[in-house]
């Protein structure tokens, strides 16, 4: 109970006194701020593609110097910038190749190769990456709402996954495949994955972003969702959604992590428990404040009915019986 | 969208084509390959190359510079080998959680082209990929292949066989004082399934002003599950289980303005579950010329008569007045169709905001046309000697969900976000069946039919059907409905602040409103036939024939109204260029709970850091704390979740070493007031209401992971790996039944994996991999077989690029 009080006194002290500690910028960092805003190379989140073909070069200018770059990027996806397309949704120069990304290349190479005339995503902000990146892939529900991404609000940007010129995994280049990539974050996720009774993550069956958008979504925890709206669940395990005649309300209304922890458990079906009667006498229990039929009194836990699934096997729903006895 | 169109589309087969372009293209010679080294992931038998649904390719190595011909670069690789396993303990255990068994197999096989100048004839770029082959239990195969500007192509089948049986699930812990003493070894609901999946999308145009979309998946399960049923006691049934999904796509976005996109997506999904289920054995016999069979269900537990006192007599038969089936069989065709509709947006037009959003509606229906079970034997309580149900069913789930999300650049430093949704389904059900059943006082009489011929007044007759006080109505149409609803809205607001370059922070507070309906209503038309034709038909004449028919109605309603308030906040810094730190928290409170284990008060705290001091060194630590409770009259419920990580990563770049270590502590609780029967009471109980008892349901569960890894490379043609993983828990919980174990909340589970990869000649490595696994649980058994097992399997390859 105390710890319930203290935990979040102590989180509130903390960001106070980060605030405190982080109104103050370094002397030294304001300036050099100010000196970049001067800079040729434009940082900003938001990008405004200049559009004056005078200030780009062409990628055959970049591969001049950076051949061994090129010669990766040739082979990525990226290189479709460089096609013709009929029905292109950019076209300009600014749109494509090198320049697409790292913005005009002129200044860059009339200073011989200066590193402050060309944008640099490795002194990027996750912000201001990302926005490059989001110009072009914004659009689609896939990516578009990795502005108010849990990622990006935490500082993660495109390229803490992904890497245009140097990605271990060809699809969607990546610097790492799943799930080792997210692991190498979410620390707490991989123990899960390796207890006894799991999803085949680490199996290479089902990846994290199955389940989960890792581009951000609507949904809590980035979750991925059906065609109707419903649990991703449902995705897979399509016998389980329904509609029934009679539904087990709670797992309509709270979803399955009521009763199941989907990455991995030490009790089978992925349940919370390793007694199911408990999970089960939780709600169903003889109390003024659930919704939730209580069980009968000739239910004896001790003698029998301790397994409340040998006669209830419909938990997910029937379409013949209130009591989830058939389903 | 007819069942033939379904059903041709749904045959075919993916691998089919799979392998025809594989055999189309396996052609083309091919150049050779490093050896792509990477840690061992312990607790799976094949690289971990070959494991990322993603595809790894091998374009990354130096040395795979590919080999051009036909007008493109070619790169290909295969591994094939073969597994040798074996184990000892419980077997089924052993399918449950790994399932490798000895045979050859096709470890892994992959293929690249990929068109240097981008004027490939079909395709630029081809990718295929593939892995577990030939018998093990999850495959894999992954084919993309694209186009340039004009189309790309990805399609994904995987295989997974699910072989469950952790037998303390559904168990009916029979005790050994039973009379007869009959242990149940396996859970009697053990799954033997095969589930294969694929998914086909299809993307047309896809930089272009308007693109188009089409997707198409197909998932079929099919296999034998089985499961119970309680009819006086329960016994164990049988399930041939077929359930096939398709759902079709189609897309369509137009750039309709710069930096905006319209779209709309028509999904439209159908799910066939044709499932049937007979009674599994009849094991006993009950005297007769010749002997009758019959299966007295699952559950022994004769001090508490089940299935009766004494179910098998001195002579050895089965006591004709005990619970018992000798026949069941159900069966159900039932069909969900689930078009959607999906309208979206996302727009940046105006550089200082984004929006999207998103507006779906869809009307799932559910048909059960034709229901049919059928019961033969005896439910002493009613003595129901036999019951035919038929009817029909049905259920929608009426869904609309908005969208709606800006984030507003009010400086290069400040954003404002707000993100609404709206969320509104309902589930209005209904079943219309008919029971008809006939009585008898044991197995071995047959029950009566009752006509006003056989059974003439005073409707005494020993023609007439043989009911007793408790037996339920001879005929029961029963009209049943159901109706869920819940009405969602949910508004974040959040502020987000780059305090520097390096250190950002938001703060923000979550409204949440949930309106959740829930009623049935149950009309019964029952008739009572005589004997006893009053037995429950109180106050209603008597007709002619004997006869006495009664509605009852029922109905049941609850309203649930809930209203939550959330605190986020979140600060993340990159300290310094090696040093990064991120934190957020959120406290949450609601007014009600729909659940008694839904929070209602909530605290999440998350911390994590990762540190590099030089690039080849990756030092990362994570905290995660969960805090909810519902602490409302009765109810008592606190839970937490608490996880402590620490994980090392060691890589240099010459690749001659690397060491990998991870750790992490998990402590879970939860504790919950419940009343309950149980006699012989537990010392101490109290009471909540004669005859409940009052307790509290605990659960406590503490682990600790460990996993390491190490790779060694002395010679550039020799490659070493060597790994451990540890998973280890204890815990305690309430257990209310004598006979049940601890059972899997106190487990060790050893996963060690060795391996030598020799690259023989250029283009061809020697690999073998030695995993063992190690599952015991430190409890008692409990009246079912041992859980543990160990088990080695080694698997021997020959991975060759061509």
């Amino acid at each position: 109970m105390k710890r319930f009080i203290l935990l979040p006194i102590l989180a509130i002290a903390v960001l106070l006194a980060s605030a405190l500690a982080l109104f103050s910028a370094e002397p030294g960092e304001k300036r050099a701020a100010a000196e970049k805003s001067k800079a040729g190379a434009d940082q900003t989140k938001k990008y405004a593609r200049p559009t004056d073909p005078a200030l780009y070069v062409g990628s055959e200018t970049c591969k001049t110097c950076h051949e061994d770059i090129y010669k990766n990027f040739e082979g990525t996806a990226h290189f479709v910038t460089r096609l013709e397309g009929k029905f292109a949704g950019h076209k300009g120069p600014e749109w494509q190749g090198c320049e697409a990304c790292h913005g005009p290349g002129k200044d860059h190479v009339d200073g011989g190769g200066d590193k402050t005339k060309i944008f640099t995503f490795k002194n990027a902000t996750a912000q201001e990456s990302s926005a490059r990146c989001l110009d072009c892939h914004q659009n689609g529900e896939e990516h578009s709402n990795f502005q108010r991404s849990e990622h990006l609000k935490n500082n993660v940007g495109c390229v803490d996954c992904h890497s245009p010129h140097h990605a271990a995994v060809e699809h969607a280049l990546l610097k790492e495949g799943q799930p080792k990539l997210c692991y190498g974050c979410h620390l707490e996720v991989k123990p899960e994955f390796s207890r006894p009774f799991h999803h085949r993550v680490n199996e290479g069956l089902i990846a994290c972003s199955d389940c989960h958008n890792p581009h951000g979504g609507f949904l809590n925890r980035q979750l991925r969702s059906t065609a109707a709206q419903d649990v991703v669940c449902y995705n897979c395990h399509a016998d389980k959604a329904g509609p029934f005649a009679f539904e087990h309300a709670a797992v309509k209304t709270e979803g399955c992590v009521t009763c199941h922890t989907p990455h991995g458990s030490a009790n089978p079906r992925l349940l919370k428990r390793s007694q199911i009667n408990l999970l089960c006498l939780e709600c169903h229990t003889l109390t003024v404040d659930s919704a939730a039929p209580a069980i009968p009194s000739f239910h004896n836990q001790a003698q029998k009915y301790q397994a409340c699934t040998l006669c209830h096997v419909a938990v997910h729903g029937s379409n013949s019986d209130q009591f989830l006895f058939k389903p | 969208m007819t069942r033939m169109t379904h059903s041709l589309i749904s045959n075919i087969s993916f691998r089919a084509v799979m392998v025809l372009v594989g055999a189309l293209l396996s052609g083309f010679a091919v150049t050779a390959q490093s050896i792509v080294e990477l840690q061992p992931t312990t607790g799976v038998s094949v690289d971990p190359t070959r494991k990322s649904p993603v595809g790894l390719t091998s374009t990354t190595t130096e040395d795979n510079g590919g080999l051009s011909t036909g007008g493109y670069l070619v790169k290909q690789t295969a591994e094939v080998g073969g597994r040798i396993s074996d184990f000892s303990g419980n077997e089924l255990m052993w399918d449950t959680l790994v399932n490798l068994g000895s045979g050859v197999r096709l470890l892994e096989y992959s293929l690249n082209l990929h068109s240097p100048t981008h004027s490939g004839f079909l395709f630029d770029d081809l990718s295929f990929s593939n892995f577990g082959y030939g018998g093990d239990p999850n495959d894999l195969t992954r084919l993309r292949f694209s186009k340039g500007k004009l189309y790309n192509f990805e399609g994904i089948f995987r295989r997974d066989r699910n072989v469950f049986d952790y037998n303390l699930l559904a168990n009916p812990l029979n005790p050994a004082t039973s009379v007869p003493d009959v242990p149940i070894p396996d859970s009697p609901h053990q799954l033997f399934l095969t589930r294969r999946m694929s998914d086909y999308n299809l993307n047309l145009f896809p930089l272009s002003i308007v693109r188009f979309r089409l997707g198409y998946s197909h998932n079929i399960q099919q296999g034998t599950a089985f499961s119970s049923v309680h009819e006086g006691t329960e016994a164990q049934l049988v399930q041939p289980t077929l359930n096939i999904t398709d759902n079709y796509h189609f897309g369509v976005s137009v750039r309709a303005l710069p930096r905006t996109s319209l779209n709309y997506d028509q999904f439209y999904t159908f799910t066939k579950g044709d499932s049937a289920s007979t009674l599994y054995a009849l094991p006993y016999n009950l005297a007769g010329t010749p002997p009758i069979p019959v299966d007295l269900g699952v559950s022994f537990n004769t001090a508490a008569g089940q299935p009766c006192a004494t179910p098998i007599l001195g002579t050895g038969f089965v006591n004709p007045a005990c619970n018992a089936f000798f026949s069941y069989s159900r069966s159900g065709r039932n069909r969900v169709q689930f078009p959607a509709e999906q309208a979206s947006f996302q727009s940046s037009y105006f550089p200082w905001m984004d929006l999207a959003g998103r507006f779906s509606y869809s009307k799932s229906e559910n048909d059960l046309p034709a229901y049919d079970e059928l019961f033969s034997g005896l439910i002493t309580r009613t003595r129901q000697r036999s019951y035919a149900t038929t009817g029909s069913s049905s259920a929608e789930r009426l869904s609309v969900t908005g969208d709606f999300a800006a984030t507003i650049h009010v400086s290069d430093r400040f954003r404002i976000v707000d993100d609404f949704r709206y969320d509104n389904f309902r589930i209005p059900g209904a079943w219309l069946l008919t029971t008809n059943s006939l009585f008898a006082a044991t197995l071995l009489s047959t029950p009566n039919v009752f006509s006003p011929a056989t059974c003439p007044p005073p409707f005494t007759a020993a023609t007439c059907p043989q009911h007793s006080a408790s037996s339920s109505a001879d005929v029961v149409a029963d009209a049943f409905s159901d109706f869920l609803r819940q009405e969602r809205q949910v508004n974040t607001f959040e502020l987000e602040y780059d305090f520097t370059r390096r250190i950002n922070a938001f703060a923000g507070y979550r409204y949440e409103n949930r309106d959740i309906t829930d009623s049935t209503s149950d009309v019964q038309l029952q008739t009572f036939y005589p004997t006893l034709a009053t037995r429950a038909c109180t106050g209603q004449p008597i007709q002619s024939d004997g006869s006495c028919t009664t509605t009852v109605t029922s109905a049941d309603g609850t309203y649930v109204p809930i209203q939550a308030h959330s605190l986020i906040a979140g600060v993340s810094a990159r300290v310094t260029d090696t040093l990064r730190l991120r934190f957020d928290t959120e406290l949450y409170y609601a007014d009600n709970a729909f659940t008694r284990i839904s929070p209602r008060h909530l605290q999440r705290y998350r911390l994590r850091t990762t540190y590099k001091p030089v690039d080849w060194v990756n030092l990362s630590g994570g905290i995660s704390i969960l805090e909810n409770r519902n602490t409302a009259l009765d109810i008592g419920n606190l839970q937490h979740n608490r996880s402590y990580s620490i994980a090392a990563e060691f890589a240099p770049h010459e690749g001659k070493w690397g060491v990998d270590l991870s750790y992490d502590y998990n402590d879970i609780f939860s504790q919950t007031n419940i009343c309950y029967v149980a006699t012989p009471s537990p010392a101490g109980a109290l009471s909540c209401g004669a005859p409940f008892l009052s307790g509290i349901s605990l659960y406590a569960e503490k682990s600790h992971f460990g996993s390491g890894s190490v790779f060694v490379r002395p010679m550039r043609k020799l490659t070493a790996t060597l790994g451990y993983t540890l998973t280890s828990s204890d815990g305690s919980t309430l257990i209310l039944n004598p006979d049940a174990p601890s059972g899997p909340l106190t487990f060790r589970y050893h996963l060690p994996v060795a391996g030598i990869a020799y690259e023989v000649s250029k283009g061809f490595t020697f690999k073998t991999n030695w995993n063992y696994y190690d599952y015991k649980e430190n409890s008692d058994v409990g009246p079912t077989l041992p859980r543990n097992f160990r088990g080695n399997v080694v698997t021997v390859s020959i991975r060759y690029a061509l």
